[in-house]
């Protein structure tokens, strides 16, 4: 099911938390709702959700106008981040609950169960209750229950967020699966960037309330709109080193080298942020120069602080070996992962 | 081995002295209480059981001819006593589900946010900290047959006078609504406290499922405030079982209008009124216990057969 938000605004008093989001999701689309805690990614799912109503703006489900619809009527599933698993219920009679409400009737009832239990993975725990069940086990079962009415939407809040990091990777995994498997349209709300990297066909970025950008993954990070889209996604975390471009060289504010641009940057002469990814760094003896501040090695990595001009950026360089801490080294910007935003406004030049 | 352990129980002694000394510290402390405790209840309960199977006891010079189960016998003989008994079942009966039922639909309505909520709920709590008798005075104010606001206000809806204190098949009617809204704030505190502690997600994921209104409140609601509900009535069971206060400014001292009344509490303290017959009192007491002691059983094992089943 395809989803249409149009200028939806949400306020609560005077905090806006969803602030004119306008945005169209694709059907059948895995979609991650990227974004640091109180940008409103929550309160957007809950918009979605039909839980709470909407300030301003319409919502659509395909040809359906949903805004004024209660969350009974839109036919949304929601898993939330406790779960919410109903505590006196067994898991079948949890997953049996939404179609005891919709008078399915038994025969489909237990065939319907069975089905989604053994897609989940939960038929060996259909008669436990949810307090005998591991969180992992407790993820799924919610998963099943909120599937098992077949939406036409899916919902996650932060479904991995009370998992340990192992079962994390597992479930992950296993969201992905589920979802290509039943092809349910699935919005899943998450502030860790690697997650939404790691399995969405689309990330919708929120800032403040605000859309910030909406994007496959990859284009995302190749491709930032703004200094904050650079900034939150990837680890490291991009490099920014404030400055100013002077003839196709960027100065950095303190001064020093010239650091020639691999981009176009038609961006006169205002303070300018230069954003490097650690990876953008090659060595090549006719680049520029800059000091050994650190090495590292992390796991299979070789990782470098570098000094220049007055900042300090880390990179990817294999150095070990052959050059040492105070050493000076020369290094050029590959074109990819290097970008220029605006010091004041964080647009991208 | 036994010398070379003779070292180590010397130290053990003297650990125990000092741990012996520890442990004696709170119960000092506790004193007080615990000889309360002992004078006014732990003595009385078990004299009490001794006396119901003393033959011929007389409380003056401490005499008794033996023991055996006469006054039981006379107890369960005795017509008043019968009555006493069927009353104080249909008291029990009528109270305590009625009371439950008004106090979760209060509760859920102290519980929705709404303006004045705070208002409602100190209001409905007040009973709890006034004197019972003032209360019960100023029901059998509400009660008058001429004068009373019930009865006025049955007249607008033109119903005729009714005589609540003073016709015969009036009386439990009357002493039964009294006893609903005296229980009510502690039953509505207890509901309310655990409504307030059955967390909101579930209603949401109820609404998404597709539910809402009376059935959120069955499927949902209901069975995660069991347990709540299920000490209610444990509580108010024993409670009403004991009804005795409620008699007294209602009918002025007199177990309803026409001695029609009684309770076990009420016969047990006639017993002792006039010439005290303390072997019956004292076995009319261990009946009414032993009937509350069953009936607490049977309720706590509904309700684990209750969780057990997972109906919910």
């Amino acid at each position: 099911m395809r989803v249409e938000l149009v200028h939806i605004t949400k306020r609560f008093g005077s905090t806006v938390a969803v602030d004119d989001f306008t945005a169209t999701l694709a059907d059948g689309q895995l979609i991650a709702l990227l974004g640091p805690s109180g940008c409103g990614k929550s309160t957007l799912l809950n918009l979605l959700a039909g839980i709470i109503p909407v300030t301003g703006g319409r919502a659509r489900f395909d040809e359906d106008d949903v805004t004024s619809w209660p969350p009974e009527r839109r036919g949304v599933g929601l898993v939330f981040q406790n779960y919410a698993l109903y505590p006196h219920m067994t898991v079948a009679q949890n997953i049996s609950f939404p179609l005891e409400i919709k008078k399915v009737p038994k025969p489909e009832r237990v065939r319907r169960i069975n089905d989604i239990a053994s897609m989940a993975r939960v038929e060996e725990l259909l008669d436990r209750r949810p307090d005998e069940l591991s969180g992992g086990q407790q993820q799924r079962v919610a998963i099943a229950r909120a599937l098992v009415k077949q939406p036409r939407l899916l919902l996650l809040d932060e479904p991995l967020s009370n998992l340990d990091a192992r079962l994390r990777l597992e479930m992950r995994e296993e969201i992905r699966r589920v979802q290509r498997e039943t092809g349910v349209t699935t919005v899943f709300v998450t502030h860790d960037q690697e997650e939404a990297m790691s399995i969405s066909d689309q990330i919708v970025l929120m800032r403040a309330g605000k859309l910030q950008q909406r994007d496959p993954a990859q284009t995302l990070y190749h491709n930032p709109v703004n200094r904050f889209a650079a900034e939150f996604l990837g680890n490291p975390p991009i490099n920014q080193i404030k400055g100013r471009v002077e003839n196709g060289l960027f100065r950095t504010r303190e001064g020093g080298v010239g650091i020639p641009l691999p981009i176009n940057a038609a961006c006169g002469n205002r303070p300018a942020i230069l954003a490097v990814r650690a990876e953008s760094f090659v060595l090549d003896e006719g680049g520029f120069p800059c000091e050994v501040a650190e090495l590292f090695e992390i796991g299979k990595e070789e990782m470098a602080s570098l000094r220049v001009g007055g900042a300090v950026v880390r990179a990817y360089l294999p150095l070990e070996g052959r050059s040492g801490k105070g050493d000076t080294v020369r290094v050029r910007l590959k074109p990819r992962g290097v970008f220029l935003f605006d010091e004041k406004t964080g647009e991208r030049l | 081995m036994r010398r070379r352990d003779a070292g180590r129980m010397d130290r053990q002694d003297d650990y125990a002295q000092a741990s012996r000394l520890s442990r004696i510290e709170p119960l000092l402390y506790l004193a007080p209480f615990l000889i309360g405790v002992a004078v006014f209840t732990l003595y009385p309960v078990i004299h009490v059981v001794f006396i119901s199977f003393m033959e011929d006891y007389n409380y003056l010079t401490r005499a008794f001819s033996g023991f055996g189960l006469s006054n039981y016998i006379s107890v369960l003989n005795n017509k008043y006593f019968i009555q006493a008994l069927s009353n104080t079942f249909i008291y029990v009966l009528l109270v305590v589900p009625i009371a439950t039922c008004v106090a979760l639909v209060v509760a859920n309505m102290l519980n929705q946010k709404l303006k004045l909520t705070g208002l409602f709920q100190t209001a409905y709590f007040l009973p709890m900290v006034t004197s019972v008798t003032a209360v019960g005075l100023a029901w059998r104010f509400m009660f008058n047959e001429r004068i009373g606001i019930i009865n006025f206000l049955l007249s607008l809806v033109g119903g005729e006078p009714v005589g609540w204190l003073t016709k015969a098949e009036w009386s439990m009617p009357a002493l039964v609504i009294y006893g609903i809204w005296n229980i009510l704030p502690f039953t509505i505190i207890l509901l309310l406290a655990g409504l307030q502690g059955v967390n909101p997600m579930f209603y949401t994921a109820a609404r998404v499922d597709g539910s809402k209104g009376l059935r959120i409140f069955f499927r949902i609601t209901a069975p995660l405030l069991a347990p709540t509900i299920m000490l209610t009535t444990i509580v108010n069971t024993i409670s009403a079982f004991k009804v005795f206060n409620e008699l007294f400014p209602l009918f002025k001292g007199q177990a309803g209008p026409f001695y029609n009344l009684y309770t076990v509490v009420y016969f047990i303290y006639e017993q002792m009124s006039g010439k005290p017959r303390l072997g019956r009192a004292a076995s009319a007491a261990m009946v009414l216990f032993a009937v509350i002691f069953a009936l607490t059983m049977v309720q706590l094992l509904i309700q684990r057969r209750w969780r057990g089943s997972g109906k919910g």
